[in-house]
């Protein structure tokens, strides 16, 4: 699974845990979070992220 | 405040004069004696002895970091000058991780995307009140009528609070944020926690569906509701927050606009691409300043600091970093990395009312762009800016030839 990581405060959006606490179980595809979900770590959206490259 | 000493551990080399809250007579704008801290000569991060003395972070980079690290940086207290010793802690802003998660965890929902779309028709009826008032005069304040009045509205509303109460709570605003002396401004302040105070009071019996409520029903880990303390201090604080900041930050987007012919008929000739204009127009229209202290003795980005040291994140001018973005003084609607932009600072204390004020910036411009698409700075009334841990005009005179 994929990861993705906040331009603003380096919080990582790993597929495999989702955030639950946010609403997306784990497995969710980031393709698949909404476009009014925000991150946890600092309440950007999802346009702030990019993929992180394993 | 006199000038401090210069710490033992700072080198000669990184001292330069800054005063972040006066500028020399011939400015006009305070953006423009800030960026002159772009000049070779200024050290990449330096030390100014104003004020108690303090570091400042200006390039996009250092900045950038600046906000994200809490390791090494607290957010007690936040500003320059520090307040008197003692001072509560204003929550969230003044809260490290991970404690600060719990109060993060509650204002989160209450300013997110979601929330923020359900109060958007409300937003833009007020925002259609105000410049149908001043449109027919083909003149106004735009500080004062606009910028000045549309934030505390949208605060009484999101708190429950009574627009009855508005030219009262204008009145307590004016003394706090514009009075002449200390005494008439803590007085404003005391007159506005005591107010925030009396309504919070007041509404713990039954808690409405509105950010008041949110907060008496807020729960800590364990189950436990916050104190009365903890309520009333991060309501005057969401409060203060969004006062001056957003006023301030739409003032310096209309006196751009006013000032770049070219660019301000692109906006009025595509009026649906405004919520994709608005960040680079953010970009440039930065208010505040944002202070840390050093934690622990050590050595920053190559810089010896020493905890307890003061420093200073200055987001308007790492949004003019042309490292990071090339000619970072001209609006480009095509900008890539304009979503960058740092005037919400960055890392767990980015704004948590980012979205509410982006919002309020969309549709003032489309209102505004709907009525009065052509429109220039007034050339017979002076401007009268501010600086401090703020910047901003104090008016922001506009006129134009038909509404």
């Amino acid at each position: 699974m994929r990861k993705w990581r906040c331009f603003f405060c380096n919080y990582i959006y790993d597929e495999a845990l989702g955030d639950p606490d946010g609403g997306l179980p784990p497995g969710t595809r980031f393709e698949d979070i909404p476009e009014d979900w925000y991150c946890p770590g600092c309440g950007v959206t999802k346009a702030d992220f990019t993929r992180v490259e394993e | 405040m006199p000038n401090a000493a210069i710490p033992d551990h700072v080198p000669p080399a990184l001292v330069y004069d800054f005063d972040i809250w006066k500028m020399p007579a011939h400015f006009s704008n305070p953006h423009d004696y800030w960026l002159t801290l772009r000049d070779a000569k200024v050290p990449r991060i330096f030390y100014t002895p104003h004020h108690g003395g303090h570091w400042m972070l200006h390039h996009f980079d250092d900045t950038l970091e600046g906000y994200r690290d809490t390791d090494f940086f607290t957010n007690f207290p936040n500003g320059i000058p520090a307040r008197p010793g003692g001072a509560t802690k204003l929550i969230p802003v003044e809260i490290d991780p991970p404690e600060h998660v719990k109060y993060r965890n509650v204002l989160g929902p209450a300013f997110s995307p979601v929330a923020v779309k359900a109060i958007q028709d409300g937003i833009r009826s007020r925002v259609a009140g105000l410049i149908d008032a001043v449109a027919g005069a083909r003149r106004c304040d735009f500080a004062g009528q606009i910028a000045g009045r549309l934030p505390t509205s949208v605060f009484l509303n999101l708190m429950g609070m009574p627009m009855a109460d508005f030219d009262e709570i204008m009145e307590m605003e004016h003394r706090f944020l514009r009075g002449p002396d200390q005494v008439t401004q803590k007085d404003g302040a005391d007159r506005i926690l005591a107010y925030v105070a009396g309504f919070i009071e007041a509404q713990a019996a039954a808690p409405g569906e509105n950010v008041t409520g949110v907060l008496l029903r807020a729960r800590d880990e364990h189950g436990q509701p916050w104190s009365r303390e903890e309520i009333i201090n991060t309501a005057f604080l969401l409060y203060v927050a969004g006062l001056d900041t957003v006023t301030n930050m739409m003032s310096f987007i209309w006196y751009y606009l006013a000032k770049e012919p070219a660019k301000r008929r692109h906006v009025a000739a595509n009026l649906g691409d405004i919520p994709k204009f608005v960040d680079e127009l953010m970009r440039l229209g930065v208010p505040a300043v944002n202070a840390r202290r050093v934690r622990r003795d050590g050595i920053w980005r190559g810089v010896v600091m020493k905890a307890g040291d003061a420093v200073l994140n200055a987001p308007m001018n790492a949004n003019r970093d042309p490292a990071h973005f090339p000619d970072p003084d001209v609006m480009q609607w095509d900008r890539p990395n304009t979503r960058q932009q740092i005037g919400f600072g960055a890392g767990p204390h980015r704004c948590v009312g980012q979205h509410l004020a982006r919002q309020e910036i969309i549709i003032t411009l489309e209102e505004w762009f709907k009525r009065i698409p052509e429109f220039a700075l007034d050339p017979d009334v002076p401007l009268n800016a501010y600086l401090g841990n703020i910047m901003g005009f104090a008016n922001l005179p506009l006129v134009w030839s038909a509404a």
